[in-house]
């Protein structure tokens, strides 16, 4: 190996937000001719990282992931070798490997995981499934009568769990499961939405979870079995007597009803970290913070184009939100200012359906697009870090979810994907 | 000394008009037949379209999902969305026929049992039927029924359009074959057809109702006449100078309107200014097929038989004394494909967003963003 003495030399000031790998911010003479393993291995000696220690760095000049040797980088610039260069570095994350792929027999339109109760889906066939590690579909629950629009989880424990369904037929079906005998049921169906469920998302707490609909309301819902049904006002009908699966249903009522939105709500999403707060997002161009509480709109974000999707991560306090333009913005909550956006990220060559951000990291996101791809953004970068197809040609993807060290994504193409993601750039340390 | 490039009105740069529909965002595929008429609910959420295989579909604007499929006899020349919230009601045309349908499924168990008893009631108020009667209310076979329609309506001639009055009870038809009869508005909750002109001159093309006013548009081949229904009297007839006029939209604050022709152009009336045209825009190569004006944003769109779609920012002012802006600001190329002669065939903006739909005569329907 050639001497770290060879070659040009540059003054790098190498600087990180990671703490647990910072070193002294001094210039270090550096030679121009290295790419980015030859800098990490310059990060790993100063750090005295020795076998097993050692770790991959990426590095970041001017919001830009170094991707040529510095001379390169330099030059295209049109920068001299002789200014004192300041590189950010962050841990690397390897790209995502495809693992797996589970076929259904329509539109995949909701995907979310657990981490012990492997993985359910909704579709565009009514149905919601449940699937385990190995790919294969172990409940398959039937009671819908329109497209499952979002899945949720609500309490999981290895064979057994609870968790909810929203679909365009305006009810939220609440189930229970066992995976040992493999039975499930409905606990209760939820009604007052006057259009399909779009989204549902419960509290931390777990006693609450809130729904949002094309008919432009949020409602909040408890999760207290109930044993009699609530009182709901029933249409009669009139003509021919239908068919009718529903009438053993518990039926539940909202205990509240959010209305702001003048547009259909496309998104919500509890924070984690306090129960009280719910975000929401819709067609009406607003992402809206809400107190869950006194049923407050507390503040209002505009931005003038289409909301389809909306998270929150407790890691960065921010809120990710995907657009018709279509473009992912980047809210900071806490502020006050309506139409600030904090950062935008290009991108998608069309809508983006589908945002999540990752579990582990304040930086990463994950985004789904109907131009078929799925993204992994670094929110200190520019571009996207990677860019995945979730099927063959651009069929769309609808939902994605990033879960401990997977990314599930689901499609036009009627297929659930499993990506691996491999060690989380910038992992915070506790 | 003043120089003479200041004096020049210069037009607003595109990126200032923004929202425009630039991009392609969703297909909606599985007609197989030439797509004549497209037109979305006032919720935004769904499409519905009408097709030369004699199929009228609709689909759920977001996703580009096929939701329901309703088979007629005839090809279908129009179907359009009821205007009113509180009525789920589309209305297709279809050979002699006009069909009333109530897609189920799609709306709330009251909304649906609410339009139910709003179409139905009309049958029991039906009055000895006229020998001359120019259209017959008919109930659907029950296979019909099953499939969602809840009304016919025979007409003596081929119908080529409905148009809604913006209540949502009165509508109006076009068969141009019928003569004088070519024109008759439809009353829902009657079940009533009336002959609004004893005499029809010229072959109509298109009408329209005003959006606020008892007014009522009638484009001949070469004029559109505009009266006032009340008062069953001529207001005004405008000269459009073209050859043959193709489609009509009329401006959401009712004092300007657009026509396109098979000759071209498109002319934009300025109903205070002129019975000339305020302007004539000739963008296209071909036949224009269909004009429209977008109900909340400046903006209006022509599509036609070369298979382009174009976007203009159009603006109108409420003081008398500015004239309204027009500006091109998009051209969507090869939209539609080129089929025996056919191109783009119909086009229309989302009720709420700034999002267009296009359809063809490729049978593919596509939504911009
Ligand atoms: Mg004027």
């Amino acid at each position: 190996m050639d001497s770290l003495e060879d070659g040009p030399q540059v003054q790098v000031k190498f600087i990180t937000q990671q703490r647990q790998f910072a070193i002294p911010e001094t210039a270090i003479q550096t030679p121009a001719r290295l790419r980015r393993y030859g800098l990490s291995q310059i990060i790993n000696l100063v750090l005295q990282n020795e076998g097993e220690k050692q770790r991959p760095f990426d590095f970041l000049i001017d919001g830009e992931f170094l991707r040529t040797s510095l001379a390169e980088y330099l030059e295209e610039k049109g920068m001299s070798t002789e200014n004192l260069l300041t590189v950010e570095y962050v841990e690397s994350m390897l790209p995502p490997t495809p693992l797996s792929s589970y076929e259904h027999d329509d539109w995949v339109s909701a995907v979310k995981a657990h981490r012990q109760g492997g993985f359910l889906t909704g579709s565009y066939d009514n149905h919601v499934r449940l699937w385990n590690k190995q790919a294969e579909c172990t409940q398959v629950m039937t009671g819908h009568s329109g497209a499952v629009k979002t899945v949720q989880w609500l309490t999981c424990d290895g064979d057994s769990g609870t968790l909810l369904s929203g679909a365009l037929d305006r009810s939220i079906l609440a189930w229970e499961y066992n995976q040992s005998d493999n039975s499930h049921s409905i606990l209760y169906e939820c009604r007052g939405h006057t259009g399909g469920v779009e989204s549902i998302a419960v509290n931390a707490a777990g006693d609450r979870f809130a729904s949002g609909s094309a008919d432009a309301s949020i409602k909040l819902w408890t999760t207290t079995v109930p044993t009699v049904s609530d009182h709901i006002e029933e249409v009669t009908e009139t003509r021919k007597k239908r068919k009718t699966v529903k009438e053993d249903r518990i039926l539940k009522a909202p205990i509240a009803n959010f209305s702001a939105h003048t547009g259909p709500v496309s998104a919500v999403v509890f924070n984690p970290t306090s129960s009280d707060t719910l975000y929401s997002a819709g067609w009406d161009h607003s992402v809206r913070v809400w107190d869950v509480e006194n049923h407050v709109n507390l503040t209002t974000k505009n931005c003038e184009k289409v909301v389809h999707c909306l998270d929150y991560s407790a890691l960065s306090g921010l809120l990710a939100s995907g657009h018709a333009d279509p473009v992912i913005r980047l809210w900071d909550p806490r502020s006050e200012d309506s139409s600030v956006v904090k950062q935008t990220l290009s991108g998608h060559q069309n809508w983006v359906s589908t945002v999540s951000w990752s579990p582990t990291s304040s930086y990463m996101l994950a985004s789904g697009s109907y131009d078929g791809l799925i993204k992994v953004w670094d929110i200190r970068a520019k571009g996207a870090l990677y860019t995945l197809s979730h099927g063959k040609g651009s069929k769309k993807v609808f939902s994605i979810d990033w879960s401990d060290e997977i990314l599930l994504s689901g499609g036009e193409d009627n297929q659930m994907k499993i990506h691996k993601m491999q060690d989380m750039s910038g992992r915070d340390e506790a | 000394n003043i120089d003479p490039e200041s004096l020049i009105p210069k037009l607003p740069s595109p990126r200032d008009l923004q929202p425009f529909p630039t991009r392609l965002a969703i297909e909606y595929l599985g007609h197989e037949g030439r797509v004549r008429s497209i037109s979305v609910d006032p919720s935004g959420l769904w499409l519905a379209s009408g097709s030369d295989d004699k199929t009228v579909r609709v689909w759920e604007v977001s996703t580009g999902r096929c939701m329901a499929t309703y088979h007629v006899d005839e090809l279908v020349t129009s179907v359009v969305w009821g205007p009113n919230k509180d009525i789920a009601v589309l209305a297709v045309s279809c050979g002699y026929k006009v069909g009333l349908i109530l897609p189920e499924k799609l709306f709330s168990p009251e909304l649906t049992l609410h339009s139910e008893e709003y179409l139905k009631a009309g049958f029991a108020n039906v009055a000895a039927t006229d020998a001359n009667a120019k259209a017959t209310w008919k109930q659907p076979t029950p296979a019909e029924y099953e499939q969602g329609i809840r009304v016919w309506i025979h007409l003596q001639k081929p119908v080529k359009q409905v148009t809604w009055h913006r209540k949502g009870d009165y509508f109006s038809t076009v068969a141009p074959d019928a003569n004088n009869s070519a024109v008759l508005i439809h009353q829902l909750t009657k079940h009533q057809t009336q002959q609004p002109f004893k005499k029809t001159k010229g072959a109509v093309q298109r009408v329209m109702f005003h959006p606020t006013k008892p007014m009522f548009f009638v484009a001949t081949q070469r004029y559109v006449r505009q009266y006032n229904l009340q008062r069953q009297e001529l207001v005004k007839t405008m000269m459009t100078g073209v050859k043959w006029v193709s489609s009509l939209d009329v401006h959401p604050a009712g004092d300007n309107l657009i026509i396109g022709s098979y000759d071209k152009r498109l002319c934009w009336f300025d109903l205070d200014l002129s019975s000339k045209p305020y302007k004539t825009l000739r963008y296209h190569t071909q036949a224009i097929r269909s004009v429209a004006y977008h109900k909340r944003y400046p903006l209006f769109a022509s599509c036609a038989d070369d298979g382009h779609v174009q976007i203009f920012h159009g603006m109108v002012y409420n003081d008398l004394l500015q004239n309204p802006l027009i500006v091109p600001v998009k051209i969507l190329k090869d939209v539609h494909k080129r089929v025996d002669a056919l191109g783009a065939l119909c086009v229309e903006w989302h009720p709420n967003q700034p999002w267009l739909i296009s359809s063809g005569a490729d049978h593919t329907i596509k939504l911009f963003s």
